[in-house]
């Protein structure tokens, strides 16, 4: 019966629907209903011993619509295409230095604790959306599995972060929100913009095509350059 | 009854528009073998269709308003496949999750920073 794939659909809507609920009752910014049901479900399968397969036949319909998801964000990028057209440069000119920094700090940082080239390479595209990052990887010719993984942990702790870095750091502007969520947590980080107000998601779902396209563009440039 | 009917083919409608170009995007994709996302490229040619008035927000108004307000739930999957995926970190646990967490918070502040310089400074030319 577990196998059957709407075990896993089942077992996610339920997780959700709780996580929902928690969020709605409680509003606190902090609950982040995305690490929450993610933990949840880790710990109910790791208790009652239910192989990832069995749920990941059922998980991998709800991530299909992630698909579709993207399209979507056409809309609110419609709707605020006055404010997208006034501070073109200041967005544009900030995602593709923040895509530049990702990549940067990656290598430093990843230098500094000691891993190895291999595992670097595969970390670089980390703040990128999952299609993307996984076409990075390939083009680096590295280890995807490692990306994927370095993606979903990069979008949640930036979620989870990003409140608190705006506060610390006096990031107050709306628009600025937006695009630091897109441009450094990807597409989970929208989801966050999205509860944050309007214009933060469409911002943020905007810099998630920039930052990728930007991501791609930096590292064609250092391996023609010869660095990587 | 007559008004669930009429309900249900609008959202009906609304998906399959919304539907019909994501698969647009696919379809370029397999066509041209391109790197860029199917569905980055449904977006872009909504966008289009918009802009240009071929589809209307209220085409689509429900169904992508369902679906962006709860974003982050479909995500949960994938956070979920962490539980097998980590295992290909062979032991470099705790400096991997150091680097993300040290790297996203510099491009955090640092986008941040000049995304908001920029802001202001166009704002303040207008006051």
């Amino acid at each position: 019966m577990l196998e059957s794939p709407w075990f896993g659909l089942l077992l996610t809507l339920v997780v959700a629907f709780i996580a929902f609920s928690i969020k709605k009752r409680w509003a606190n910014r902090a609950f982040n209903p995305m690490l929450f049901s993610m933990l949840l479900i880790i710990a109910i399968l790791v208790i009652f011993e239910i192989p990832y397969e069995d749920y990941k036949s059922g998980g991998d319909y709800i991530l299909k619509m992630l698909g579709p998801i993207t399209v979507v964000l056409a809309v609110p990028l419609y709707q605020h295409h006055d404010k997208l057209k006034k501070h073109a440069f200041g967005i544009i000119f900030g995602i593709v230095l923040g895509a530049l920094s990702a990549l940067f700090s990656v290598y430093v940082f990843g230098l500094l604790l000691g891993l190895d080239t291999e595992v670097i390479k595969a970390l670089l595209p980390r703040s990128v959306t999952t299609p993307i990052g996984i076409a990075c990887a390939e083009m680096l010719e590295t280890l995807v599995g490692i990306t994927v993984f370095s993606i979903v942990i990069t979008g949640t702790f930036g979620a989870v972060v990003a409140e608190w870095v705006f506060q610390t750091f006096k990031i107050t502007h709306p628009i600025a929100k937006g695009v630091v969520l897109g441009t450094s947590a990807h597409a989970i980080g929208t989801g966050k913009a999205f509860e944050i107000g309007k214009v933060e998601g469409a911002m943020s779902g905007l810099s998630i095509a920039i930052a990728g396209v930007a991501t791609i563009a930096w590292l064609l440039l250092f391996e023609y350059i010869g660095i990587i | 009854m007559r008004n669930v009917q009429k309900t249900g083919l609008s959202l009906l409608g609304e998906v399959i528009i919304i539907m019909g170009f994501y698969f647009f995007g696919e379809g370029v994709v397999w066509l041209l073998d391109s790197a860029v996302a199917g569905s980055v490229i449904g977006m872009l040619a909504l966008l289009s269709a918009l802009h240009l008035g071929w589809v209307k927000v209220d085409h689509i108004r429900y169904v992508s308003s369902f679906l962006l307000s709860f974003m982050p739930y479909f995500f949960i999957p994938a956070g979920v496949s962490v539980m097998v995926s980590y295992k290909l970190l062979a032991g470099h646990y705790v400096e991997v999750f150091a680097l993300i967490m040290l790297s996203t918070i510099v491009v955090m502040v640092l986008t941040g920073y000049v995304v908001q310089f920029f802001v202001n400074r166009s704002e303040s030319k207008d006051a």
